[in-house]
């Protein structure tokens, strides 16, 4: 994998598949266009981008949000979909043997929105060998994208905190002078690792975006505190990992 | 109309300190989460069961004469651990020869025939090991020596 993933800890990818990403894409305009109640125009980047027409307060953008989350997850399998799309960068990164989020985190963020990703970092907490996808629906830059901090930057930042708990303006400069916001045109993902902060600000531009994350990591990577069965399903499995499995259920009860 | 066992878990204090889990559930909420899947298979509970820490479920709480019970709905997988926080493969076995169905709400697992019991069962296996790896010493020293040298050396 020739990229800046293992020096950055993120990378900006193409989809392998674009014409799944644009089915993809038509099924969530076509299933939020049903939510709101409204005739789609054609032009699907620019019925998401105008989303936010069809909303009145930060509650019923919210609301629509999670009606979205649950209406897609009865009608596709996000976590095989988005792994069939970008296969050729994660399966090196994760391996074969494949555990994915079970429920994705759509993310709806209109122009003004007042509740933006606060800065965090999934891992601790998550595991340190999970990889996020970040997939936006719509071509994202400036405000309306998301920032990440880089490994180097990250780890800088971490040993800040832990060196002084209390100085929040320290840890602010640190990520004023090195949090960059990603511009991530429709048609690619952010993959990057659990281990960078990241987060949002409020939305200053004029489209809306509708996004959403899921993460990956193999099987048999340390798990962190996250209950891997509670949050993770097996995604896919090597034949050999098969066989292996097989023969310890044997060995413990035939 | 089928009947299931229903199982519930005591949690102890702090044993929800996990991120993004603001609360132990109440048995209230764990009976309504149960109902709700007894609802949708048509089915109604004939016995419950409550686990904790210091009680664990075991193959000797159903045995009584069970023909008359299709299966057990576990609330948490928390019910089948044992001791040291695995998965308790022997009782899942045994639970899985004298039921023909077992479903766990909060992990989304049902099992109603042998294709999904291997898949369930296998994924358990792989989850004791990786647990057990990563709690040994040798694995702790592994992970030091190659952040240390790097991991072709």
């Amino acid at each position: 994998m020739n990229s800046t993933f293992k020096t950055s800890g993120f990378e900006i990818i193409p989809a392998d598949d674009l014409s799944a990403l644009n089915n993809f894409q038509k099924l969530i305009r076509d299933t939020s266009h049903k939510l709101i109640g409204e005739k789609a125009n054609g032009v699907v980047i620019d019925d998401l981008n105008s989303l936010h027409k069809a909303f009145k307060s930060p509650e019923d953008a919210n609301s629509f949000r999670l009606k979205l989350t649950s209406q897609l997850s009865n009608q596709v399998d996000t976590g095989t979909k988005v792994f069939e799309i970008f296969r050729t960068k994660l399966e090196p990164l994760v391996g074969p043997d494949v555990l994915v989020q079970k429920t994705p985190n759509l993310v709806f963020q209109p122009p003004e929105y007042p509740i933006p990703t606060e800065l965090h970092r999934d891992a601790p907490a998550n595991s340190p060998y999970e990889v996020i996808v970040w997939l936006p629906f719509v071509d994202c830059f400036n405000t309306k994208s998301m920032y990440v901090l880089d490994r180097e930057h990250s780890q800088i930042a971490a040993e800040h905190i832990k060196q002084n708990p209390n100085d929040k303006n320290g840890f602010d400069e640190i990520l004023l002078e090195h949090a960059a916001l990603m511009e991530v045109p429709y048609g690619s993902a952010l993959i990057f690792w659990s281990g960078l902060f990241h987060g949002s600000i409020i939305n200053k531009e004029s489209e809306s975006r509708l996004s959403m994350n899921i993460r990956y990591k193999n099987l048999f990577s340390p798990t962190g505190l996250k209950d891997q069965l509670r949050y993770f399903n097996v995604l896919q499995t090597s034949q050999l990992t098969e066989l292996g499995l097989d023969f310890q259920h044997r060995e413990q009860f035939n | 109309m089928k009947n299931y066992l229903s199982v519930l878990h005591e949690y102890a204090d702090g044993d929800f300190s996990e991120p993004g889990v603001m609360k132990k559930p109440s048995f209230d909420l764990q009976r309504k989460a149960i109902d709700v899947l007894l609802q949708k298979r048509d089915a109604k509970q004939v016995q419950e069961f409550i686990t904790s820490a210091d009680q664990k479920f075991s193959a000797a709480d159903f045995n009584f004469e069970t023909n008359h019970v299709s299966g057990v709905v576990f609330f948490s997988a928390e019910s089948l651990r044992n001791r040291n926080r695995d998965i308790d493969l022997e009782l899942f076995n045994s639970l899985h020869e004298k039921f023909a169905e077992i479903f766990v709400v909060v992990e989304s697992i049902s099992i109603d025939n042998q294709q999904e019991y291997m898949s369930v069962s296998k994924r358990f296996i792989a989850l004791n090991y990786c647990a057990q790896r990563d709690a040994s010493n040798e694995w702790r020293e592994l992970v030091t020596a190659i952040a240390s040298k790097g991991i072709t050396q």
